[in-house]
């Protein structure tokens, strides 16, 4: 197992590198121009001069990105924002946390409400209930994450004003004491969470609910019901555990998805985090910003992957990783 | 004032100026400055996040916003946008010559960190200005500059290279830094410091905290200049991006003001206030927006023979450009303008919230005359009519006017994200069906846009806007010496305008340089190698607890130091938590 992972790892380090070295003369041959964005009306020749070799945008890009190969390797220094000046590393690390948060809750909240459905949906499957919860959740499945955030913030944001309809945390949050702060945040991240999370409930049901019927349908099911083994074993402990097995392959899949869903939810509800640093960067040709996004993107898609592979051995024991 | 943000694609020229505003009513009488209550908080909504704080390096409208409260400069724009309110300078005087202004700077002034704003501030300020590697955006303002002296610890004294009517505003623009924290670092570094996410004033408030992507708050300075200002303890400026998520929390209460507002969400917040459902006040002046169509008045193809970098002479481009096909005769301009139902336009798409504009000055600034524009009906007929002494009829009747096998037929640029641009073009390309045009309507994403065709002068006619800066300057869109640079991309140039130009900024009086700044109008608006469209109305609105408040063309928080709460309307945010 410890040498499948060394390996794994190993493997992973090349695909970043030629995933980043892509990425970055894609953006670099892509149209736009980052000095444009600081043109001014009184901007003379000179100074654009002065901005281009600021930016070190006067060399040719090869070199551009021999340079920036070497920063990123010998020094892991990612740059300075064109636009902030701030070193791009630190914009990405202050705002990752939020983004942790967001996606770590929302996906726990997709996991459990999609698994728990799944398994009723099939083990009433083609019974009315099962009719319902596949037609509510056909339509969180159906409807863009955008549609869904905006209605639950016109509902519970501006309607009936329970929820607040901004941010990660109250301007005041620095006053209140550390309950207040822990429900100040609940209140904050209430429908984002919900929002990303029913969308992710959603493909986690349609997954659960196929491959539970198909489980529960299994020979060695009624093998074991034969047996008098109890039905809530048979379902939890058997069912469910062979059911499983594709769902981790999807948590491995859902990660790019995730990210580019957090852009939409970050930007409805005003919440800090990487899809806005991304956007932005992109919008604004910023490229050691797009570059250290980038990076941690393509870490994220492995690493997701990679657990994938070594959540399917720890489930089923017939897969062997070597 | 000068900044950009092009996440919200306004761009800008400087111009100077007059217009309407919105003013609180007179202090009651029990509100004298010595009874006003201090305390509360006003939350500001913004729909971006500044990208820093250090006035050297900081371009957006959001920056620029809390900079002013954080920041002060020597003298402060007076409504005219033609004479100073003295601020970190007591009073100025001019040397005899004429080529130097000497300042007289406060000594009872302090940073934020405590210690005392002196001439070398000043000085500092002056230098990084116009330092090539901070490359500031304002530093077309110093260029007449020879340097500045500090004389004593408050005594500055600026020298010019030569007399014009604009010194004043040219020495005092720019916010004055700190030189005691920035002065030990080398230009090329100072972006990157902290001192760009955490800035030390001079200003009324004093930077507290900024959380990323989210909010930036600001406290009282104690020991401001003004003695007993600014009356409210706390500055919260929250970063909202949906613009309608913005106007509702202003509604429900969870934001104090927002500019900016929707025409539509206007006139219901309007409605809302008239019949008393809302605490907020509308308030509406002339902003700092404008829209019109550039026409390229030249082959594109013919602007590569002009060398990058190079001046050219008006006779040297006059042989070197060949005209447009379609934009390069005066009378098609002429023509379209008229077909163009400018009145329509200005309503339909700002929903009223804007006037028709008829000339290259802005309404706000002081050389405005609406007199010196010459003004274009909407006249279809005489449109047609133009075009026909022009040589294009529809000899095929294939409903598009021709001549020389040539048909009429062109494209219009304007940039993506934005729905009045997009909306007004389709209205256009209707109007334009009228009298035979075929105008396609095209949406560019930006960074095109910017980085290549309108460098390149790779496009027909645009759709396009300006924000308008306080100085009266037109060379960047119009001058014959800025034809290579990005904002000039009509490629229009004219002797008599260049002469007119120069001598309106080297008048000797106002009145002179009114004079000159008349025929430009007259010869711009003539001329066309802009249709211009509309002037924006900006709306903003604003808890009615605030008293104090000034809005008008300077900007919507000019005067926050001057802002005030009565006690009994004091809200839970004013208690900031309960404290």
């Amino acid at each position: 197992m410890l040498a499948y992972a060394g390996k794994r790892l190993l493997g992973a380090i090349p695909l970043i590198f030629i995933g980043l070295t892509l990425t970055f003369f894609i953006i670099h041959w892509a149209p736009g121009d980052p000095v444009a964005l600081f043109v001014t009306s009184t901007t003379n020749v000179q100074a654009q001069e002065v901005i281009v070799e600021r930016f070190g945008l006067d060399q040719p890009v090869f070199v551009q990105y021999l340079k920036w190969l070497e920063r990123v390797v010998l020094h892991f220094d990612f740059g300075n924002s064109f636009h902030s000046g701030r070193p791009a590393a630190r914009l990405i690390r202050d705002v990752f946390p939020a983004t942790l948060l967001l996606t770590g809750l929302a996906l726990l909240l997709g996991w459990v409400l999609g698994l728990a459905l799944g398994v009723v949906s099939a083990l009433y499957h083609d019974r009315g209930i099962d009719r319902v919860i596949t037609t509510v959740v056909l339509f969180f499945y159906s409807m863009p994450g955008f549609w869904i955030g905006l209605m639950l913030l016109s509902i519970f944001a501006i309607k009936l004003d329970w929820l607040p309809a901004s941010q990660l945390k109250s301007v005041f949050h620095s006053q209140l004491g550390a309950a207040g702060q822990i429900w100040d945040y609940v209140r904050h991240l209430f429908l984002p969470v919900l929002t990303l999370g029913l969308t992710l409930a959603a493909i986690f049901h349609r997954y659960t609910r196929t491959s539970m019927i198909e489980a529960l349908n299994a020979d060695y099911l009624l093998a074991a019901r034969a047996r008098g083994v109890p039905r809530r074993k048979i379902i939890w402990k058997y069912g469910l555990k062979n059911a499983s097995i594709p769902l981790i392959s999807l948590l491995g899949l859902i990660i790019p998805e995730l990210l580019s869903g957090v852009i939409v939810i970050e930007t409805i509800f005003s919440l800090p985090g990487m899809g806005r640093v991304m956007v932005e960067a992109v919008l604004g040709r910023d490229y050691p910003v797009i570059m250290a996004a980038s990076t941690l993107a393509f870490i994220a898609v492995i690493a997701g992957n990679f657990l994938a592979d070594i959540g399917y051995a720890l489930v089923d024991p017939r897969i062997r990783l070597e | 004032m000068r900044r950009v943000t092009l996440l919200i694609l306004l761009f800008l020229v400087w111009g100077t100026g007059c217009g309407n505003r919105e003013r609180d009513k007179p202090l009651p009488q029990e509100s004298t400055p010595e009874t006003i209550p201090a305390g509360g908080t006003l939350i500001v909504g913004l729909n971006g996040e500044p990208d820093g704080l250090n006035p050297l390096f900081a371009l957006s409208v959001h920056a620029n916003e809390i900079m002013s409260l954080v920041f002060s400069r020597l003298a402060d724009f007076q409504e005219n946008l033609h004479s100073f309110t003295p601020r970190l300078a007591k009073s100025w005087e001019w040397s005899p010559d004429s080529l130097s202004i000497l300042f007289h700077l406060r000594t009872d002034v302090r940073w934020h960190d405590g210690t005392s704003f002196s001439a070398r501030d000043v000085r500092f300020s002056y230098r990084m200005q116009v330092n090539r590697e901070i490359a500031w955006d304002g530093v077309a303002y110093k260029e007449f500059i020879r340097e500045v002296t500090a004389f004593d610890d408050s005594t500055a004294i600026f020298t010019f290279t030569r007399k014009y009517p604009a010194m004043l505003m040219d020495a005092v623009e720019g916010f004055i830094v700190p030189a005691h924290i920035l002065e030990t670092v080398p230009p090329v570094r100072m972006q990157a410091l902290d001192f760009s996410r955490s800035p030390v004033g001079t200003g009324p408030f004093r930077f507290e905290a900024w959380e990323t992507q989210q909010s930036i708050i600001l406290t009282r300075f104690d020991d401001y200049f003004m003695e007993g200002k600014p009356y409210l303890d706390r500055a919260v400026f929250k970063i909202v991006l949906d613009n309608s998520n913005l106007f509702r929390q202003l509604l429900s209460g969870d934001v104090d003001f927002i500019s900016g507002i929707a025409p539509l969400d206007y006139l219901r917040l309007v409605q809302d206030n008239k019949a008393g459902r809302t605490r907020i006040r509308p308030i509406q002046y002339l902003g700092r927006n404008y829209d019109f169509i550039g026409w390229n008045l030249y082959h594109k193809d013919s602007y590569k023979k002009l060398q990058r970098g190079t001046e050219y002479s008006v006779d040297q481009l006059q042989q070197q450009l060949r005209p447009h096909p379609l934009f390069g005769s005066r009378k098609v301009r002429m023509a379209l303008t008229m077909a163009i139902d400018r009145e329509k336009i200005a309503e339909v798409v700002n929903h009223g919230m804007a006037i028709p504009m008829h000339g290259p000055v802005p309404p706000i600034l002081w050389a405005y005359d609406e007199k010196a524009n010459q003004q274009w009906p909407y006249d279809p007929e005489r449109a047609l009519r133009y075009l026909r002494e022009e040589g294009w009829t529809d000899s095929d009747s294939d409903g598009v006017l021709d001549k020389n096998g040539v048909k009429f037929s062109f494209e219009m640029l304007t940039n993506s994200g934005n729905a009045r641009r997009e909306q007004a073009l389709t209205i256009i390309q209707d109007q334009l069906r009228q009298v035979r045009i075929e105008m396609r309507p095209r949406v560019v994403e930006p960074g095109l846009l910017f980085s290549r065709l309108l460098p390149d002068k790779d496009f027909d006619a645009i759709l396009f806007g300006w924000v308008v800066g306080l100085k009266m300057d037109l060379a960047p869109l119009f001058h014959s010496s800025t034809i290579q640079l990005p904002f000039h991309f009509t490629g229009y140039f004219s002797q008599r305008y260049d002469i007119y130009e120069t001598l309106a900024k080297e008048a000797a009086s106002d009145k002179m340089a009114q004079k000159y700044w008349d025929k430009i109008a007259q010869q711009l608006s003539t001329d066309l190698p802009y249709t211009w469209l509309y002037y924006r109305l900006e709306c903003s609105g604003i808890h009615s607890r605030f008293r104090g408040t000034v809005f008008d063309k300077r900007g919507s928080l000019i005067n926050v130091e001057d802002w005030w709460i009565p006690l009994e309307e004091r809200t839970e945010t004013d208690k900031w938590g309960g404290d």
